[in-house]
């Protein structure tokens, strides 16, 4: 809760790396960090993302329910903001694409600033960069580690490669990293603007669970081992290879002679994988599923249809009249069934 | 409304991606590591500059630091204090490595860090320690003769296109 | 208590405090901040469950034995009936970006009505008693279990959420704090603890088909009364219909505008607006309610009260039906009705008979907003208006926070108004549209008990209204809302006194230029109209 969920959180994530660290040093349980924990991460992931989904995809949508962000289509002379306010599935693929691809809604984001009973709105637009950043830059390191689990390296791989060292970067300070990888810097400072701002924004701060601070922990030590592997503290990169093929080629055996670190970085990488279906880290698949975002905003034109409408009891019109039939005819209203004989 | 269809629809394709290196390796055999021939012919010019795990992690930072002071520095040639396994006489590449002062040796091997030749160092005149000209041409290849069979090895395994070649000429690769 | 004057409710700290989190937080049930319980005899004629007399004050709410099943059951239910709900359980980050969105948080600066927070008090009784992870590790992970305080908590903070859906623009995800606090409300009304500013209307509507209550003579004599006042200052004598058989159209509006100042002027503007069009239309003293109240208590009750709309349309034999100026009855009827009541198959698709205008938009749920048809009347040059005669009006437009972020209704109203006023200025961005800011009062809170947080509430938008009376001289705040025509008159009082609050339909009724009509004087209002300073301003 607030900051002192960090401290669990940070404490969590140093018994995370030390356990493969005794494991492997001292214990040398290379086949269990190795092979063990990457196999049942990766099962737990897969599974628990399937039931996940499945689960959310037992509860029906009952009510068409966008939240409208532009001007709904009415008459033709009026122009329709069909991305904010889509009324068919192309202009809902439309939204949701940039809302998934480009973050739209926190692009809107604006900052309040309350001064002397005053309120003012200000441009808000760091989240949605660092946001953006963060989740591009993970999103590469993802796809460029495809080469330690592919052979045929596929051709996309090589070029996000070139790509991302682009810039050959070796000037100072970074005289000790030949072909910097920039997506993996990236990564390492947008999670770290992430984490920061947990602390530092009070609001954010308050609202801030320990699983919260958790998984940007767990995601900065990922990333934080992964550059110290690549630039400093070196393990052999064949070796890493030779486990991780053998991994998806389902014939996996540690090899000899892997740095500790990297087993380290595996074991993250594993509860980041097995935390993930359990986690607030579900808003991935979930934003597909947003009611608000992914339903045309066309109810009144095509009838959307609740699976459970309820049957309830209503009112009607005869019940009405029985009740206020008198007073209706004395003030002239029209009746369906007149007055009884005598009532007058 | 469900729209099942389009959930399920949605989790194959995301499955799909997320199991790709399994189905893009499918059928194939886990294979060992490639491992870099080292003929008898190298292994008689003696050993490395470094011991084998240290080569093998970090041979690329040592290449980039020497062209680094090669070309932006002119810093050619780098002294090295021999290691206490090597021997005077198993020192190998002709002209490019010489022996000097004995009791240099007890300082740590910790890689090419130090360049005693540049900072004119009079010690280097007396002492136990070794002159490496830095370079892939005239020091590396002339022990690891075919790039084919010791560089590309892991290069090609792990998707590391290094650019060493990009003005360096390979060996000519002699025919088996 | 007196609420406290504006210079007091315009210091707000919004800087939670660092090392206490919000679970530890107490609940201060603070006189003005809370409605009244709902009178029970309103909650058992409609049938709702444990309808009892309770005090919000007091420690005891007398929930019933299994008052802890029935909500955990109630929750069970609802994740699997509603995937909104579910989702919205499972997959927020606590980014922070709906924190400062909410009128209720930059009003009250009170951390537990930031968005994220007020589902986190439904979200931690998920997780505490539906996930495993919370049932482990509990409040590490932010999971508490169901207790009495939690429950209080729930019904404040419930009751202190206008369903906007300001943060849903905001949120990344999409995550509507509307549908938590929809669930979160319907989960209290399975124990009876409903506000009394809901029940009672609910009620109401249920028996005599409005939220006020008004049978059906008095509904047609308040008419009358509004029409004698058509006839003193327009000079024309309208006749009205009530329950016709066979009338082409079903007029439906809220109650409210029946009753009180100054939405009567509205509801005097639509009897002018049909009888200047000559529309074959009728009101219905059975369907007489265009809002609905059920909406604020659970999907159950909004579909009893909403049915009576196409029951009516039916009995009457009409061909659609026209909606007046309210916000969440056209959230009910876009976004809802169609769903729950339809499919309306006895109605036709909505075709203006004064412009041949085929409503293509409407065409399942047949119900058609009077902006579009107005503007449609405007754009056909149908009406016949001299816009002069509000000419001393400035006038801004207050998006109403349904039609805008759930229907997305935003130019209709600006082009009708501008086309019967020759003043108007947009507040600033970031305050209208689909970025509107509630009145304070929405979803069944505009309970004079209240008082204290519909300032409070209302302070965002008010604030931007002061902004454009300052800068542009705005005296004149139009809205297409009947709760907005209740709750922004004590608002602009409070906040900024010069600002007068009118309907959209008011304003095209002023420049209306009727059949036989005398030389107006006066405004609906029987205000005279500042003949002299229309002229000076014509001549500029």
């Amino acid at each position: 809760m607030g900051f002192p969920g960090f401290v669990a959180a940070f404490a969590a994530v140093i018994v995370l790396m030390v356990i493969p660290l005794v494991g492997v040093w001292a214990a040398n349980m290379t086949t269990f960090f190795g092979v063990v924990v990457p196999y049942a991460a990766i099962a737990i992931f897969l599974a628990g993302l399937v039931i996940r989904v499945i689960k959310w995809g037992q509860s029906p949508v009952p009510f068409r329910i966008p939240t409208t962000c532009g001007q709904e289509k009415s008459m033709p002379w009026i122009k329709t903001n069909c991305i904010d306010n889509p009324t068919n599935n192309f202009t809902v693929l439309i939204r949701m694409a940039l809302e998934i691809l480009c973050f739209r809604s926190l692009f809107r984001n604006t900052a309040m600033d309350f001064r002397e009973g005053r309120v003012y709105y200000g441009s808000a637009k760091w989240l949605w960069l660092f946001a953006l950043a963060f989740h591009y830059s993970f999103l590469v390191v993802l796809l460029r580690h495809l080469r330690f689990f592919t052979d045929p390296i596929p051709f996309f791989v090589t070029l996000l490669e070139n790509l991302d060292g682009f810039f050959e970067i070796g000037l100072f300070p970074f005289t000790w990293l030949p072909g910097m990888m920039l997506s993996g810097m990236v990564l390492l400072g947008a999670a770290s603007y992430l984490f920061l701002r947990r602390i530092v924004i009070p609001q954010v701060r308050y609202i801030s669970l320990t699983n919260d601070w958790f998984p940007l922990l767990l995601i900065i030590h990922i990333a934080a081992t992964g550059v110290l592997m690549r630039y400093l503290i070196k393990v052999d990169i064949t070796a890493v290879k030779e486990l991780t093929m053998g991994i998806v080629t389902f014939n996996a055996k540690a090899p000899e002679g892997i740095g500790v670190l990297f087993y380290i970085h595996v074991f993250l990488v594993g509860t980041l994988l097995a935390y993930f279906p359990f986690s607030k880290l579900m808003h991935a698949p979930g934003i597909f599923l947003s009611p608000t975002r992914n339903l045309a905003n066309n109810s009144r034109a095509v009838r959307h249809v609740n699976p459970w409408n309820p049957k309830v009891k209503t009112h009607d019109y005869e019940e009405y009249e029985e009740e206020f039939r008198e007073l209706m005819v004395e003030a002239g209203l029209p009746v369906d069934k007149p007055l009884e004989e005598g009532a007058e | 409304m469900y729209d099942g269809g389009k959930i399920i629809t949605g989790l194959v394709i995301a499955l799909a991606f997320l199991t790709f290196p399994f189905w893009w390796n499918k059928g194939q055999a886990a294979q060992p590591k490639p491992v870099p021939v080292i003929t008898d012919q190298t292994k008689a010019m003696g050993p490395c500059i470094q011991p084998k795990e240290k080569m093998i992690t970090t041979h690329m930072q040592i290449l980039d630091d020497w062209r680094n002071k090669v070309v932006r520095d002119a810093q050619r040639y780098e002294a090295q204090y021999a290691p206490k396994t090597r021997e005077p006489e198993m020192v190998a590449v002709e002209g490019a490595i010489e022996v000097v002062d004995n009791s240099l040796l007890t300082l740590p091997v910790i890689g090419p860090t130090r360049d005693l030749v540049s900072s004119g160092d009079p010690k280097l005149n007396v002492g136990n320690a070794v002159q490496i000209e830095r370079s892939l041409q005239n020091s590396c290849m002339k022990c690891h003769t075919s790039k084919k069979d010791f560089c590309d090895k892991c290069h090609t395994y792990a998707n590391v296109d290094p650019t060493c070649w990009d003005c360096h000429v390979a060996p000519e690769e002699k025919k088996q | 208590m007196a609420t406290p004057k504006p210079e007091i409710l315009s210091q707000v700290n919004h800087r939670p405090p660092w090392f206490t989190g919000w679970m530890d937080k107490p609940l201060e049930i603070k006189p003005g901040t809370f409605c009244y319980a709902a009178n029970p005899k309103s909650v058992d004629y409609v049938g709702l469950p444990h309808a009892h007399a309770w005090d919000p004050t007091a420690e005891d709410w007398k929930l019933p034995p299994d008052w802890k099943n029935i909500v955990l059951n109630g929750m069970r239910d609802r994740l699997k009936r509603f995937r909104s709900f579910q989702l919205f359980m499972d997959i927020c980050v606590r980014c922070g970006a709906c924190a400062d969105k909410c009128h209720f948080f930059i009003g009250t600066g009170d951390p537990r009505n930031m968005p994220v927070l007020r589902a986190e008090l439904l979200r931690s009784v998920y997780r505490g008693e539906f996930t495993l992870a919370g049932q482990l590790m509990a409040r590490m992970v932010g999971a508490r279990k169901l207790t009495e305080k939690v429950l209080k908590e729930w019904w404040y903070y419930f009751f202190q959420c206008t369903e906007c859906r300001r943060c849903s623009v905001f949120c990344p995800y999409g995550i509507d704090t509307a549908e938590i606090t929809i669930m979160g409300r319907e989960l209290l009304n399975l124990l009876g603890l409903n506000i009394d500013w809901i029940a009672t209307p609910v009620a109401n509507c249920f028996r005599t088909g409005n939220h006020l209550g008004l049978q059906p003579h008095t509904y047609k004599e308040n008419a009358e009364f509004l029409l004698a006042d058509i006839a003193e200052y327009v000079g024309v004598d309208i006749e009205p219909h009530f329950n016709r058989k066979g009338a082409e159209i079903l007029f439906i509006t809220p109650s409210g505008d029946i009753f009180a100042d100054p939405g009567i002027y509205t509801y005097m503007g639509y009897m002018m607006l049909f009888d200047h069009i000559g529309l074959d239309y009728t009101w219905s003293t059975y369907a007489s309610e265009g809002g609905n109240f059920g909406f604020f208590t659970s999907n159950e009750m909004m579909k009893r009260l909403n049915a009576k709309m196409y029951a009516e349309a039916k009995r009457l034999g009409v061909k659609w039906i026209l909606g007046g100026e309210c916000g969440h009855m056209w959230r009910v009827i876009n976004q809802y009705m169609d769903t729950m009541n339809g499919p309306a198959n006895f109605l036709e698709a909505p075709k203006s008979p004064i412009t041949g205008t085929v409503f293509e938009n409407a065409r399942s749920t047949k119900m058609v907003h009077i902006s579009e048809f107005t503007a449609d009347l405007i754009r056909h040059g149908k009406l016949k208006l001299d816009p002069s005669r509000n000419d001393h009006l400035r006038v801004t437009f207050h998006d109403s926070c349904n039609p805008a972020r759930g229907m997305g209704m935003l130019e209709e109203p600006r082009y009708v108004i501008e086309n019967v006023c020759n003043h108007f200025y947009e507040m600033p961005e970031g305050t209208i549209k689909e970025q509107t800011f509630c009145c304070g009062g929405g979803a069944g809170l505009n309970a004079g008990e209240y008082d204290l947080a519909r300032m409070q509430g209302g302070m965002p938008r008010a604030s931007a209204v002061r902004y454009v009376h300052e800068k542009f001289g705005v005296n004149t705040l139009a809205c297409v809302c009947a709760v907005d025509r209740a709750t922004l008159p004590p608002l602009m009082e409070y906040w900024a006194p010069e600002v007068k609050v009118v309907g959209v339909t008011e304003l095209v009724a002023n420049a209306l230029v009727m059949d036989g009509e005398n030389e107006r004087e006066s405004n609906l209002r029987g205000e005279e109209l500042p003949i002299e300073v229309m002229d000076e301003e014509t001549e500029e």
